[in-house]
């Protein structure tokens, strides 16, 4: 009995350790709120602002320099330590070494240990009393709004508007990019660091499957239908056995079936739609929906497409066994360097994927399937970075990601690590690759965090390019249909029933085209969707979106954006 | 030595609290032995454990002082959530199927390998029956996809031949659970054989000599002598096992399930997971965990009863 | 001559037949239990694209050593290898003897507290501890990016505790018992008594000891963030979920291509990574036997 007294005495302390131990965490966490947040120009991210704000913020942090830093002529070394998920894991590359040098730097690097983990260590890493100086993180808009709400993060509107590669970049990109990346009252406390191409996909078909059958490349998607169904059944590549598929893509992926969804309006698997009127609806419960579910399910059925699609198989691999002739996929396909290509041409040498326009559907609206507006990755200076030293890491940061040294750093030195061919990039190391990692070279050192999608991305040939721009082009009708939500975290209803909702729409949704569901039941789904609480999770949308698009025209006509 | 035995008392005059203190510091030195593992114990479990008080607050992890109690409100969030029902019964019918099918096997395999005499072959298949057990989960559900797939795969050939139709066994409902089970048995029983063979082989030669001369036959041996030999590891090794009824495995379901068979295959932690992302809610995930802390406790201490109950002898 | 003796009584036909088929099934079930782990070590002999395709591995696709040429040229797998084996040799020598000092103690009947103190320690099997409280306390210790990190957390674990407690109870009392008439106290017939007999159980959990730190990477993820300072079963985890796949269940809308690492160095690595612990593994089976009786064994 004694020792469980004992015992207990310990536990007792151990609590009472704990506490202190928390408390002092605390401390550390709360008694250097974010600095800079004295001006109160709320779209300090326009265009227009430009280096006036300069000296307003020099003020603001502890009078140190009367104008903009210079990050390339610095006496004293600064510590930075850097959080960022990249392929490159190695501390002391030579590209770490060459910034460290031209900004009398030294790094620290922080890789995080890959997507399935990621989240974990950075959640720890905020925790802790140790936070890096600069943060890089993807989803997490619950906890970056708690970072916010806790002066973890540092405000760097002012910096923004001073060192202005970045925020000319984003602007030149997309204005509305800064705008989702914005708090409610304007301020930044997080700087995009990855936005894909306005849309990154288009068609592609086999053009040799299209020639042996004598087949005229689709331009409907009744026509794209039927050339799937041909390619089945026909025989496409001529070897006597039953052994090909028409459409083929990423399993467990809607957007593998793009082409028939883009084919009707307001619908979509899991964005909320707006129409013309600002209404906000759920895409995956509205009546068009069952249009599209109700084609796919039927080629499904027929065979006409490759099976593993309903369960989460790699298309890489479906890609190589080259078993199918249409699929919805990647631009960067179109690169000489894209292995997935390499290797099926490897063992189809006579085959030919080509990229064809989208199809028209109902709906006469042609249309690629649209990235988001808002970035998917952020990166932020967290207020473990000494006040003195903030502008200092907003200023060498924003120098790396002008144009030119964002080449040098991602794809290193021209005649070592690259040529130019007539105008072209050809890899000598391929940024990422086995090489780059076992030379330690460290061209993918901060890929993800800033990722220009310019001319900066001299990876893209010419053709690729082109194909980028027309598909980013040919998809701004159904962008301008589809919501993007600036505030996640107000959207509480959502947060909420999210899980639920989503599971409810994905099952039904993969059962009608698996063959497990009816489409004749869909009134039956959307009516369990109801009773889940889509309405009141619609009503709340509406009054979001409403708030959100007054902003947004306030905010780009403030910055005079058309 | 006279004078000492003067003061000691005899046990039976000692009051309760001089019986303890005697023996506490008669097995002083075993106490000594307990404490830095104990220690350990203590600084990176128990504290931490205590953490778990978060489930029943509004945990903020970067200011603790901003933290609000909340009662048992994210107990209750979890149990009336629509699709709370379902995924406990999932994860109770896929861990009680795991055990009940992953039970028996080993049990099996070490009595079928006990009657080996080739000791070199013995020693071998032991090793290779162990190493499934050193392949994650990453790479055996690639594995599972590969030999499942419905055109490539070898042993869709077999499945289908035995349902007697062609079935998709990842995305059908009526043949996922079944492949869950299969696939988690043959990972783990090289390791359950590894202790029934330990058991076995701790059996006395001379009960079998004996049975032998007597003229018993093989069965009635294992019947009689093997059997009740093992009883104590099996009863062991069911109570440590009924830590698991509320974990169903999420690596391997996590790797392997989708949208088409989340009625069957989604259980308590990959829905918390799925409600997790985005939101990363600390509180309720850790509420989740110890509710089913909870349950797999109730089970250990009903079992551990009931063995010690029935004759067995228990953990503790 | 015991050994003819046996034979002759014990073999008749259907006996015959049994073992026949028992021989014939194990043989059998260790192809199937062989080949995952053969299907990765002839992937990882096979060509890129061979790899990409896929399907079964029986022998090598395009017989090439590249591989391993690349696996051996990432200086994370010399750097991980260094972190595993120091971490693992440390996790494993004092794991295994603090818990046999753990279960010594508890196989006595005669120890006050001891069923407590057996429920307590049963008690951090059934309740995990949480991630943020666990950092907390190895932050507060000053134990973040340190190797300590990853050794003294899973020190003691409580299914090793129950198997050593199990087969000191198998211990004879009589032999503590002349010790103590010696004059001997605990501490002595522990460490010079006990432990000397208990070598089958020392290396049985030193092996599970070993596999559990060697196959570690959680700890990692948590209080691990100089990459120099990763295990390699990191460096191996991180190449398997780097993939689109990944991205799309953690939560991100895969918008562009990742690059990711071909399927063989993938299998190269999980090889590399796996073949010492198997080589490590049949020195210490003969132990087996007598290290796992869990329960005790009546007879």
């Amino acid at each position: 009995m004694k020792m469980k007294r004992i015992i207990s005495i310990l536990l007792v302390l151990a609590v009472c350790l704990s506490l202190a131990a928390c408390s002092g965490g605390s401390g550390s966490g709360s008694s250097t709120p974010a600095s800079t947040a004295g001006g109160d120009s709320s779209a300090a991210t326009g265009g227009e602002t430009g280096g006036e704000t300069g000296g307003e913020t020099a003020g603001e942090t502890g009078g140190e320099s009367a104008g903009p830093i210079d990050p390339t002529n610095q006496s004293e070394t600064m510590p930075v330590t850097i959080t960022v998920m990249t392929g490159h894991t190695q501390s002391d590359s030579q590209i770490e070494k060459m910034l460290e040098e031209k900004y009398n730097i030294d790094i620290t690097l922080n890789v995080l240990p890959g997507w399935s983990d990621g989240v974990n260590a950075i959640t720890m890493q905020m925790t802790s009393n140790d936070r890096p100086d600069i943060l890089w993180w993807w989803g997490m808009d619950t906890e970056y709004a708690k970072w916010v709400d806790n002066g973890l993060m540092v405000d760097v509107t002012d910096y923004m508007n001073t060192y202005t590669n970045i925020r000319d970049y984003y602007n030149k990109m997309d204005p509305k990019t800064l705008f989702y990346a914005a708090s409610n009252d304007g301020r930044i406390y997080r700087i995009p660091g990855d936005v894909a191409e306005p849309s990154c996909e288009v068609l592609w078909i086999r053009q040799d499957w299209l020639d042996n059958l004598g087949l005229e490349t689709p331009k409907t998607l009744d026509e794209l239908e039927d050339v799937i169904a041909k390619f089945t059944t026909d025989d496409p590549d001529g070897n006597g056995a039953d052994d090909t598929y028409g459409l083929g893509g990423d399993g467990n992926d809607f957007r593998s079936f793009w082409p028939w969804i883009q084919a009707y309006d307001q619908t979509h698997y899991s964005f909320f739609c707006v129409d013309d009127d600002g209404v906000v609806t759920y895409g995956p419960a509205n009546p068009n929906t069952k249009e599209w579910l109700g084609r796919v399910a039927d080629l499904y059925k027929k065979g006409y497409v490759v099976p593993t699609i309903t369960t989460d198989t790699d298309r890489d691999q479906e890609m190589a066994n080259g078993g199918f002739g249409v699929t919805y996929s990647w631009c960067a396909w179109n690169n000489p360097d894209a292995t997935t290509m390499t290797s099926f041409y490897a063992s189809n040498p006579d085959a030919k994927w080509v990229t064809m326009d989208m199809v028209e559907g109902p709906n006469g609206m042609p249309q690629e399937d649209p990235a988001t507006s808002a970035a998917w990755a952020y990166f932020g200076i967290t207020n473990g970075c000494p006040e003195e030293n903030r502008e200092r890491v907003y200023a060498f940061y924003d120098d790396m990601c002008s144009l030119e040294n964002y080449e040098a750093r991602r794809y290193g030195e021209e005649g070592v690590h690259y040529t130019i061919e007539n105008g072209q990039y050809i890899p000598i190391v391929t940024p990422g690759s086995e090489e780059d990692t076992n030379q330690n070279i460290g061209l993918n050192l901060f890929h993800n965090l800033f990722n220009r999608k310019d001319e900066g991305n001299m990876a893209n040939t010419p053709e690729t390019t082109a194909l980028f721009e027309k598909s980013g082009n040919e998809s701004r009708y159904a962008a301008a249909h589809l919501v993007e939500w600036k505030d996640p975290n107000a959207f509480t209803t959502w947060l909420d029933l999210r899980a639920d909702i989503e599971d409810t729409a994905n099952k039904y949704m993969w059962g009608v085209i698996a063959g497990t569901e009816s489409v004749d039941t869909f009134d039956n789904y959307v009516a369990s969707l109801k009773a889940l609480g889509l309405d009141e999770v619609l009503e709340q949308a509406n009054e979001l979106y409403a708030t959100q698009n007054q902003q947004m025209e306030e905010y780009m006509a403030a910055n005079g954006f058309e | 030595m006279a004078t000492q035995t003067k003061t000691v008392k005899p046990a039976y005059e000692m009051t309760y609290w001089e019986r303890l203190g005697k023996e506490v510091v008669r097995d002083k030195y075993l106490y000594l032995l307990l404490l830095p593992g104990f220690l350990i114990l203590i600084v990176f479990r128990y504290i931490p454990i205590l953490g778990n008080v978060i489930a029943f607050m509004d945990f903020n992890p970067y200011d603790m002082a901003k933290s609000t109690w909340v009662g048992f409100d994210h107990f209750v969030d979890l149990l009336t959530r629509p699709q709370f029902l379902n995924v406990f019964k999932n994860t109770l019918v896929i861990s009680i199927l795991k055990m009940v099918c992953g039970f028996p096997v080993p049990i099996i395999l070490a009595l079928m390998m006990n009657e080996m005499r080739n000791l070199k072959f013995k020693k071998v298949s032991q090793t290779i029956l162990y190493l499934p057990h050193f392949i994650s989960w990453v790479v055996l559900s690639g594995l599972i996809m590969n030999m499942l797939n419905p055109d490539t795969g070898v042993l869709t050939g077999i499945v289908s031949a035995m349902v007697g139709e062609r079935v998709q066994v990842l995305s059908d409902p009526r043949y996922f659970v079944q492949m869950l089970v299969i696939s988690d048995v043959y990972k783990g029983m090289g390791w359950g054989t590894v202790v029934y063979f330990a058991a076995l082989s701790g059996v006395d030669p001379q009960l079998y000599e004996a049975a032998s001369i007597d003229g018993a036959r093989k069965w009635k041996q294992l019947i009689h002598i093997t059997l009740p030999a093992i009883t104590p590891t099996i009863v062991i090794m069911l109570i440590l096992s009924c830590n698991n009824i509320v974990n169903a495995g999420f690596d391997q379901i996590f790797m392997l399930y989708s949208a088409l068979v989340y009625d069957v295959a989604d259980i308590i932690d990959t829905y918390v997971y799925r409600i997790g992302i985005g939101r990363s809610d600390y509180s309720f995930s850790t509420a989740a965990g110890m509710f089913k802390s909870i349950i797999a406790f109730v089970m250990i201490l009903i079992v551990n009863t009931v063995a010690k109950k029935t004759g067995n002898e228990g953990i503790w | 001559m015991a050994e003819a003796n046996k034979n002759k009584i014990k073999t008749s036909i259907p006996e015959k037949i049994f073992t026949v088929f028992n021989y014939a099934f194990f043989v059998a079930l260790c192809l199937a239990m062989l080949y995952p782990f053969w299907h990765v070590l002839m992937l990882s002999f096979s060509s890129l694209e061979a790899s990409l395709k896929g399907g079964i591995f029986l022998y090598p696709k395009g017989f090439n050593l590249d591989t391993y040429q690349s696996v051996f040229k990432n200086p994370q797998v010399y750097s991980g290898f260094g972190v595993s084996i120091l971490v693992t040799i440390l996790g494993t020598v004092l794991g295994t003897l603090l818990t046999a000092m753990v279960a010594f103690p508890l196989s006595k009947s005669r120890l006050r507290g001891g069923k407590v103190l057996m429920v307590l320690v049963l008690f951090t099997m059934i309740f995990s501890a949480g991630m943020i409280p666990s950092f907390l306390v190895v932050q507060g210790l000053g134990l973040l990016n340190n190797i300590l990190a990853l050794v003294l957390p899973g020190l003691v674990s409580a299914y090793n505790a129950i198997i050593m407690k199990s087969f000191f109870l198998s211990i004879p009392e009589s032999l503590e018992e002349s010790a103590r008439i010696d004059g001997a106290n605990d501490l002595r017939i522990f460490f010079s008594i006990i432990l000397p007999l208990s070598k089958a159980t020392i290396a049985t959990i030193a092996l599970f000891n070993a596999v559990g730190y060697w196959n570690d990477y959680f700890s990692a993820v948590l209080y691990i963030r100089d990459t120099n300072l990763w295990p390699l079963q990191m460096v191996l985890r991180f190449m398997l979920t780097n993939t689109q796949q990944a991205m799309q269940q953690a939560g991100v809308n895969v918008i562009a291509q990742t690059n990711t690492n071909a399927e063989t160095i993938k299998a190269g690595t999980i090889i590399v990574s796996t073949i010492p612990i198997l080589c490590v593994y049949p020195f210490v089976q003969k132990y087996f036997v007598k290290g796992v009786m869990i329960g005790g064994v009546k007879g």
